[in-house]
């Protein structure tokens, strides 16, 4: 055999070889590729655009989404952020049945790009990138996806709502002026229902959705974040996919505990200042929310969480003055947990205060919230002793609290002054109360103010 | 010289009548108004046209590169295969001349294409404009369309005083900390400071900067304390030699972040030396703050943006020399499918490395430093390593030159960094292939068996 | 009928080498395989071509040998004046003897020089001009605008190129499609484009490689007579061809290429004259006259002469008829050669 013949006949073998490798393999990329766009079908409803570079791309998507996505690293390193929404942008629709790419995604331009911008507006046009981005977009191509839903929920409850950013007060303000043109009031216009094809038109919130989580849990205000944060979490739960999600779960029993001692928000003209009140109301849907989580999980935070919820829920109505529903709970407790003492007095000790909480944060405050309500409460029934001892009892525990943070930190929290806080503690009294006593509390309030001592 | 021109214009005439122009043009314009309906940037004005110019240029200078070395890797190939080379080097022209003159006509039709793009880009951001708001246009024209110098402060010798401190304070018989992890740490300290502590930096200048002209202040921050207090306290500038102050204005909570700050710079003296200085405020309400090293800066003066357009093309054009002066020298060797094969195999895998290894992970030299010391490293991961560093020591240098990046940033491509390229660029990394190809493309016959 | 008129068809070449010896030849600077020919001494005008034990073999990528093209071809061609012939069958080595002295390729063995200089000498390139076997031209050119560009190659002034490029374009009949593409005629006027092309540095060797291949026989004799012109003004020709009758008509030299060696040289009459046999050539006579002549020559020469009426080669005859018709027919058609060279070539 000449060597020429050898060589075509070694190649003959391997293109053999190659063929029936490629053979093989494309069976199994068949069968993945099927199984993925199985997984995806959303894609049917996608825009031309998106269409297009699936398809045109192929399989190099995954590639240039890489590409693009070190290229988003790089930089934020640099610093050069103006990029970076647009590239988001693309990336994500490169990949958008990648629920990981929109996560990732929102949650940097949320959490790591706003912080470093200079001035307030400047962050909250981030974090409503970001917020865009997941809820708006993400959503849209992943609707079976509880990670998202989760993943908006956190950053309702967490960017917005909670205290971590310096210009979460801010968030909080914008947040509600934008709210009040949906929710007047705070509350969904459901005899409007154009206004009500807006919030599912702009906010991508499905007014069914929001009608059931409303008759489950109770009428919130809309335009506080944490409400939002419950509603995402309650929505991932129902997502087509979702068959247990223990993040969302999480999530909603977390914001509905956070609802339960600051769901009442009390408008201030300065938007420095956040006053909230407690929604004791809302105990009966946390528990509700607790209880599907321990059912569906053997998770042992899920008990811990539920214990330290209940422990502070009866310690918030036995200082409102709600024997009744401190003991319920409190037989809740015994029930779960050996070695509960047997009263609520006994559980409670001596006096309530911030140290047997274990929430933490601004939700201590409902303890003085509970005592400023007792004191309005013994205003309007001219028991001046007890209208005394609470007012020293709330005044004290102020005292304690506000030595034990910095003004960075008071700051930050938008902590009012006790005067303020606690005249809107009355406001919320008097609010149900006729015109005469509420004018009596007001004077009685007016008497016991810092300027009136003064004068 | 006259040969050359003749080349030159002949591969221009053949870009013409080929449709290559129209077709290159018609896709790049295409492009760019695709590129000015779709951005959106970061929500803002100024964004949206600053994103929009950067891709847009960035495209432009894309397309050609991957064109530029299409046509390159043909053009000289082809001629031999189809044979008309062999009419004209029978003529009483040098083989360098012919090959110089094919590049010259390259560059001609890639400055021409680049003209053309850059009057449409500045066109449709022109068009953005007149579309904004009326109140935004002014901070549009501030932040995007101006053209500013950035004047570092003088080199302050970190590493210098780290090591003094190292030797001072940390190295001893136990060899404590390594100086590699203890510099960062030195660093960090020096840029941070305390309540009631000051910070300074030093500048000079440049010499064509006058007194009352625009003047930045650009750096950034980060908290350093628990409290997370923004940043309080007191901006000065002072004169350099008399330490005089000349400007001073304080800021009360900045939060973290980049930080942008108008200067006076009325008081500027002659030698132009000027000490920059960050007083922060005492007491318990302020807390220290941590300037990110290296990324303080003043940008002086605010310039028309169209002549740093076309010094930044400029330089782009110097790019696309080389990749012509590459697609060249692999024209001369090999026939038309493997030039452009190998030519742009080359660019690609060349970028790619620079692009992924070098330029977004900054960390991963650190990771691959370290990889390379541990002994269990598989011979493959050390080679590739070993490969990926001399890739990147080549195309470092040419990276760097990110003159489309600093005008969109609007910052100043100035003369200087004009000639550095020309020098880096043209004489050194055009210079060489062109060397090469020309040698190679002497030794070669230009016509075969029966040919 | 052979008249002596043929004779002025033939170029009246005044050699000036050695003078012809007394059987018309000159020593050919030839060695073929079976002679050895003395190497004669320098003319006067010099040596437009010398080629000194050519070798040439053709390797592949990995320069593995492939093909011996050209195997120690030593031959001269005479500056001034001369037509020199390579000839050759498909595959002899003309192409790539003609490649070597343009510098299109180098010798694997041997030397070539060209105008007393190097092949890839660029100032001896001044004054070479070359038409290759096909037209390599660039098709997107018009005739006019490949003159200029090669007239630019030339470092030729533009006011000088421009007179030479309407000489040119009038000499090969293209003033009508001297702004039409290149890439849109047909073979025989893209050749014609490259006869211009070969000629508009005015040169003193013009290099043709097949210049009548594919033309019609008109277009054919006026290539040959071009030539024949330019021989006349001073100029050497270099041309290869395997059509023989071209050769024959035009060359005053040549040499005989096969499977890269040289076969056979000299000079054209030379080598094609049959010394050993005599033609008479006379009126037609009375029959009874031609009888007596035969008889006499049967008994002087002890042999029977071969009588038949002489006859005109075919082109000849061709041109005639096709003159006769010109002459009759008012509305030509086609592009023809102009028929006389540009003035620049013979001034």
């Amino acid at each position: 055999m000449t060597s020429r013949r050898r060589h075509n006949l070694l190649l003959l073998a391997i293109a053999g070889v190659a063929l029936l490798a490629s053979g093989a393999l494309g069976v199994r990329c068949r069968t993945q590729r099927t199984e993925r766009l199985r997984a995806s079908p959303t894609l049917d409803q996608a825009p031309p655009a998106v269409l297009f570079t699936t398809v045109a791309l192929g399989g190099f998507r995954g590639l240039l989404a890489d590409v693009l996505w070190l290229r988003v690293a790089h930089l934020q390193d640099e610093g050069r952020y103006t990029e970076i929404v647009q590239l988001s942008d693309w990336i994500s629709r490169l990949e958008p049945e990648n629920a990981e790419v929109w996560e990732y995604h929102a949650w940097n331009m949320a959490y790591n790009v706003s912080v470093l911008m200079a001035g307030e507006e400047a962050r909250w046009r981030w974090v409503r990138h970001g917020l865009r981005l997941l809820r708006d977009e993400g959503l849209r191509y992943n609707p079976g996806e509880p990670r998202l839903y989760s993943q908006v929920s956190w950053l309702f409850q967490h960017k917005m709502g909670a205290f971590s950013d310096d210009a979460n007060l801010y968030y909080k303000h914008r947040w509600g002026e934008e709210m009040e043109a949906y929710f007047p009031d705070g509350h969904p216009p459901w005899d409007n229902p154009e206004a009500t094809n807006r919030i599912r038109d702009d906010l991508k919130m499905d007014p069914a959705v929001l009608g059931d989580f409303e008759r489950a849990v109770g009428n919130l205000d809309w335009r506080l974040p944490e409400s939002h944060a419950a509603y995402w979490a309650y929505a991932g739960l129902r997502a087509p996919q979702d068959t247990g999600s223990a993040t969302c779960r999480r999530l909603l029993y977390q914001t509905l505990a956070t609802l339960f001692f600051r769901g009442t928000h009390v408008p201030d003209p300065d938007p420095g200042i956040d006053i909230r009140l407690a929604r004791p109301d809302l105990a009966d849907a946390v528990l509700a929310a607790f209880g599907q989580a321990a059912a569906s999980s053997t998770d042992p935070s899920i008990e811990h969480a539920i214990s330290n919820f209940v422990h502070d829920a009866i310690l918030v109505f036995d200082v409102r003055g709600d024997a009744a529903r401190a003991n319920d709970l409190l037989g809740l407790m015994r029930k779960r947990y050996p070695g509960v003492a047997p009263t609520v007095d006994a559980f409670v000790g001596a006096e309530p205060d911030f140290a047997s909480m274990h929430a933490h944060g601004m939700e201590p405050l409902t303890i003085v919230e509970g005592l400023l309500r007792r004191h309005v409460a013994a205003l309007d029934a001219d028991d001046a002793q007890t209208a005394s001892d609470t007012m020293a009892h709330a005044r004290r525990l102020w005292t304690s609290m506000e030595a034990r943070s910095t003004a960075a930190v008071r700051r930050r929290y938008g902590l009012p002054t006790f005067d303020r806080y606690r005249l809107a503690v009355l406001e919320d009294v008097a609010a149900s109360l006729p015109e005469a006593r509420r004018e009596r509390l007001r004077s009685a309030a007016e008497k016991e103010s810092p300027n009136a001592a003064a004068r | 010289m006259k040969r050359i021109a003749a080349i030159a214009r002949l591969t221009l005439r053949e870009a013409a009548r080929a449709g290559t122009t129209a077709s290159l043009a018609l896709l790049l314009l295409t492009a760019i108004v695709w590129m000015a309906a779709v951005i959106e940037g970061d929500g803002t004005p100024a964004g949206r046209i600053q994103v929009f110019l950067r891709y847009a240029f960035g495209l432009t200078t894309g397309i050609l590169t991957l064109a530029t070395l299409w046509l390159a890797a043909g053009r000289i190939a082809s001629e031999l295969d189809d044979r008309t080379l062999q009419l004209v080097a029978v003529k009483p022209i040098r083989r360098s001349e012919l090959w110089l003159g094919k590049w010259l006509g390259l560059m001609g039709l890639n400055a021409l294409l680049l003209a053309v793009c850059a009057a449409a880009t500045l066109a449709c951001a022109e068009i953005m404009l007149r579309r904004t708001a009326p109140g935004d246009r002014a901070e549009v024209r501030e932040r995007t369309l101006v053209s500013r110098l950035p004047v570092q402060p003088d080199a302050e010798s970190i590493e210098v005083q780290a090591r003094a401190a190292y030797e001072r304070l940390v190295k001893g018989p136990d060899g404590a900390e390594p100086f590699e992890d203890f510099l960062p740490r030195f660093e960090a300290a020096r840029n941070t400071v305390p309540p009631g502590g000051v910070r300074h930096w030093a500048f000079r200048m440049p010499a064509r900067f006058r007194a009352g002209q625009p003047l930045w202040l650009q750096t950034s921050f980060t908290y350093a304390s628990v409290e997370r207090a923004p940043m309080t306290g007191s901006w000065s500038l002072l004169s350099g030699g008399t330490t005089s102050l000349l400007w001073s204005a304080s800021v009360s909570n900045l939060p973290a972040g980049i930080v942008r700050l108008a200067l006076d710079s009325a008081g500027l003296p002659p030698d132009g030396r000027l000490i920059l200085a960050f007083s922060n405020a005492p007491g318990a309400e302020a807390g220290a703050i941590a300037f990110t090293p290296r990324n303080t800066e003043l940008l002086a003066g605010a310039h028309p943006f169209a002549p740093n357009v076309f010094r930044a093309l400029l330089v782009a054009l110097l790019k696309l020399g080389i990749l012509a002066a590459v697609g060249l020298l692999c024209s001369a060797v090999f026939s038309t499918p493997v030039a452009t094969f190998i030519s742009t195999s080359l660019a690609v895998m060349l970028a790619a490395v620079q692009y992924f290894v070098f330029t977004t992970a900054p960390e991963q030299d650190a990771f691959a430093h370290k990889h390379n010391d541990d002994p269990e490293a598989a011979w493959y991961d050390r080679a590739s390593e070993a490969v990926a560093h001399a890739a990147s020591s080549i195309v470092a240098p040419v990276d760097a030159f990110d003159a489309i990046g600093q005008m969109t940033d609007g910052r100043q491509v100035g003369w200087p960094t004009v000639g550095r390229a020309v020098m880096t660029l043209l004489v050194l990394y055009t210079g060489v292939p062109a060397l090469v190809g020309i040698l190679l493309f002497r030794r070669r016959e230009l016509a075969g068996f029966s040919t | 009928m052979i008249a002596p008129s043929q004779d002025t068809r033939r170029l009246n070449v005044v050699s000036t080498h050695a003078p012809l010896d007394r059987n018309g030849s000159a020593p050919c600077a030839c060695r073929d395989q079976g002679e050895t020919t003395e190497m004669p001494a320098n003319p006067a005008t010099g040596w437009a071509v010398e080629v000194d034990g050519l070798g040439k073999i053709f390797t592949d990528f990995w320069h593995r040998p492939k093909v011996r093209a050209l195997d120690n071809v030593t031959f001269r061609v005479p500056a001034g004046g001369s037509v020199f012939g390579l000839l050759g069958p498909n595959g002899s080595g003309k192409s790539t003897t003609i490649k070597i002295l343009l510098g299109l390729l180098r010798p694997t063995s041997g030397s070539a020089r060209v105008l007393a200089a190097p092949p890839d000498d660029v100032l001896a390139k001044q004054r070479i001009g070359y038409l290759p076997e096909e037209s390599y031209l660039y098709r997107y050119l018009t005739p006019r605008e490949t003159l200029s560009f090669y007239g630019r190659l030339f470092s030729l002034p533009p006011d000088e190129c421009r007179r030479r490029t309407d000489e040119l374009l009038d000499m090969v009949g293209l003033t009508h499609a001297a702004d039409r593409s290149v890439g849109e005629f047909s073979k025989g006027m893209a050749r014609r484009v490259g006869l211009a092309q070969a000629l508009v540095n005015n040169p003193s060797l013009l290099i043709l490689d097949e210049p009548t291949s594919g033309l019609d026989p008109i277009a054919c004799r006026q290539v040959k007579d071009l030539i024949a012109a330019l021989a006349r003004s001073g100029k050497t020709i270099l041309m290869s061809s395997h059509l023989l009758a071209d050769v024959e008509d035009v060359c005053t030299e040549l040499v005989i290429l096969h499977n890269g060696r040289a076969r056979a040289a000299g000079l054209t009459r030379k080598l094609l004259t049959q010394s050993d046999r005599t033609r008479l050539t006379f009126p037609s006579l009375p029959a009874d006259t031609l009888k007596r002549l035969l008889a006499a020559f049967r008994a002087e020469a002890g042999a029977d002469p071969q009588v038949d009426h002489p006859s005109l080669n075919l082109e000849q005859f061709f041109l005639e008829v096709v003159e006769a018709a010109s002459r009759s027919d008012t509305s030509p058609t086609g592009a023809t050669l102009g028929g006389k060279p540009a003035p620049f070539l013979v001034s």
